[in-house]
């Protein structure tokens, strides 16, 4: 009986301990935008790979690019977690055994409990607890809107795009105090310059990035040029990426919603 | 003379439709203010654009037609097309300004065209120079490709582009297509009788006093670049420089004068309903008009295949 107790409790401090210590070693980010997370958790040590648009993680190899992952470097890297905004992004089947990690969030609430969960995974409960702390106290302390602006976000020109219910951009807009003219429930929207022209935005924001790389400025488009609504310039990255850096940009939009709508009556 | 007519009022209708149908329908009688913005900064500009790109695509493949001698002749087989595309490709992957792309577009299509001469030996034969256009033609489409893996940030924009259609419309734009298609059609009626002795051979042509070879290479070169232009402000908008002459000649353009002004009209008559119908098919969006053209075109030489395809058994 006394062994079978020892033994049970010798088990349970194996487990327990492993449970404690065990975190991924060797992670691989197909994701862009959690790279930002896991910097600021102090994880860069952990990631070995990473797509070719993330700046960070000097000592991380190329795995190509989130649309088209080199396999064989995958393999290579012996990853025991992938970060991927879908699986359908890479070959899983050549990876069994590998924790997959879904990281595609479309809200601000989503972004927090993706970092709760990876500091939970990392064994870093605490710094997730201060990071998720920090940002909600910037919305905590946004201003109040009076008067609620209409705003359409531009994704591209050529083809015309623009932000959907299911970006991360409209969640942006909607804390910082404004409304998003489009109501469709899809991440990106074709539509036509006229049709938004009809909707009467008051702020027109437009991003500048890879994915629009050298648009007209809207008030230089000939359809928009008698227009009185507000021209704002944004930098994609801080943007259309669903991570640390759109809290930031929530403190942004919400402090020219404020100046928008102090001059209306 | 009826039927140049009728075309033209058939143009001046579907001119009228294409600027008063959309997304929303306008009432040119009774506009708002919104509405006029639209219509005049928006609308306007693009069917213009519209009617002289597809005038340019239906008379760049009448003359190309002529003077290869082959029905199959146009922009894409002669491999002016895929490089005035690749041009315009390359701008948008290094992230230059739009207004780049017709440049690039025009002198990729004008080396695209030289390349193909200088593959066929200098020979100028008809088949030589479809076939060393068709290897052009291979080519660019490649580097498109790797152009389009290589800048995957932009193959969004890269795929919608070479869909064809009529991105970002303005007067500008309008007035470079209309100098360019008025000049070239002044050229090629000029010289409409010329194109008809192009119809006999080598030796019947050169003894009535024409440069088969300069004359052939003029018309080549301006053709390639009237494909160029065309490419460079709408993308590929396919099969309409290859339909068109076809119609044109079904319904009596036989002299290469009947058929060029035939051509031209129906050019614009035909893109401008395409236009219309890819602004209006889907509600608030707009469908690649390209897309619509090769449907339409796809369709149009199936029904030649089957019709020739009795004559095709017979000579075989």
């Amino acid at each position: 009986m006394k062994l079978t107790k020892s033994t049970v409790l010798a088990a349970l401090i194996v487990l327990f301990s492993f449970n404690l210590s065990f975190a991924y070693k060797r992670v691989v980010l197909l994701a862009p935008d959690v790279a930002d997370i896991f910097h600021k958790l102090n994880l860069d040590n952990v990631v070995v790979g990473k797509t070719k648009n993330v700046k960070l993680f000097k000592n991380a190899k190329i795995v190509g690019t989130h649309l088209s992952v080199n396999t064989e470097i995958l393999i290579s890297l012996k990853p025991d977690l992938i970060v991927a905004r879908r699986k359908t992004e890479f070959d899983a089947s050549k990876l069994k055994g590998v924790k997959i990690l879904i990281y595609n969030p479309h809200t601000l609430k989503g972004i927090i409990k993706e970092i709760k969960l990876i500091g939970k995974m990392f064994n870093r409960g605490k710094k997730a607890e201060e990071l998720t702390k920090n940002l909600l106290d910037k919305i905590k302390q946004l201003k109040p809107i009076k008067h609620k602006p209409k705003v359409v976000f531009e994704i591209m020109q050529t083809p015309y795009l623009v932000a959907g219910k299911k970006c991360i951009v409209n969640d942006i807009i909607q804390t910082a105090g404004g409304i998003n003219i489009i109501n469709k429930n899809r991440m990106f929207v074709r539509t036509l310059q006229e049709n938004i022209l009809l909707k009467k935005p008051d702020i027109y924001i437009y991003e500048v990035g890879p994915m629009n790389k050298n648009p007209t400025p809207p008030n230089k488009r000939a359809i928009f040029k008698d227009t009185s609504m507000l021209i704002v310039k944004v930098d994609e990255s801080k943007f259309l990426r669903s991570n640390t850096v759109s809290f930031d940009s929530v403190v942004y939009l919400n402090n020219l919603f404020y100046e928008w709508s102090k001059n209306r009556k | 003379m009826k039927i140049y007519l009728f075309l033209f009022f058939a143009t001046l209708i579907a001119f009228l439709i294409s600027i008063t149908t959309g997304s929303v329908n306008i009432n040119i009688f009774q506009m708002s203010e919104i509405e006029k913005t639209i219509i005049f900064n928006y609308r306007l500009p693009l069917s213009l654009e519209a009617a002289f790109i597809g005038s340019i695509l239906g008379l760049s493949g009448a003359i190309l037609q002529i003077i290869l001698k082959n029905p199959l002749a146009d922009g894409f087989t002669t491999g002016a097309a895929s490089t005035a595309a690749l041009g315009g490709v390359l701008v948008i992957c290094i992230g230059l300004p739009y207004f780049f792309v017709p440049v690039f577009a025009s002198v990729f299509g004008m080396l695209g065209i030289s390349f193909a001469i200088l593959l066929s030996k200098d020979s100028l034969k008809h088949t030589t120079l479809i076939l060393a256009g068709i290897v052009v033609n291979i080519v660019a489409t490649a580097i498109i490709g790797f152009l389009k893996y290589y800048y995957e940030e932009s193959v969004g924009s890269i795929v919608f582009w070479l869909m064809g259609g009529f991105f970002n419309p303005n007067y500008i734009k309008s007035t470079i297509l209309f100098v360019a298609l008025i000049f070239s059609f002044i050229f090629f009626v000029k010289n409409s009788i010329k194109l008809d002795i192009m119809g006999f051979d080598f030796f019947t042509t050169s003894s009535m006093g024409i440069n088969v070879k300069a004359f052939r290479s003029i018309n080549y070169f301006i053709s390639a670049f009237l494909v160029g232009i065309a490419v460079s402000f709408s993308g590929i908008i396919p099969f309409v420089g290859l339909i068109v002459p076809h119609i044109s000649r079904f319904i009596g353009g036989f002299e290469s004068k009947e058929l060029i002004i035939l051509s031209t009209i129906l050019g614009a008559l035909v893109m401008l309903l395409s236009e219309t119908l890819a602004r209006t098919i889907i509600k608030t969006e707009e469908l690649p008009v390209g897309i619509l053209t090769s449907i339409v075109g796809g369709l149009f030489f199936f029904y030649l295949m089957l019709k020739r395809k009795d004559n095709w058994n017979e000579s075989g």
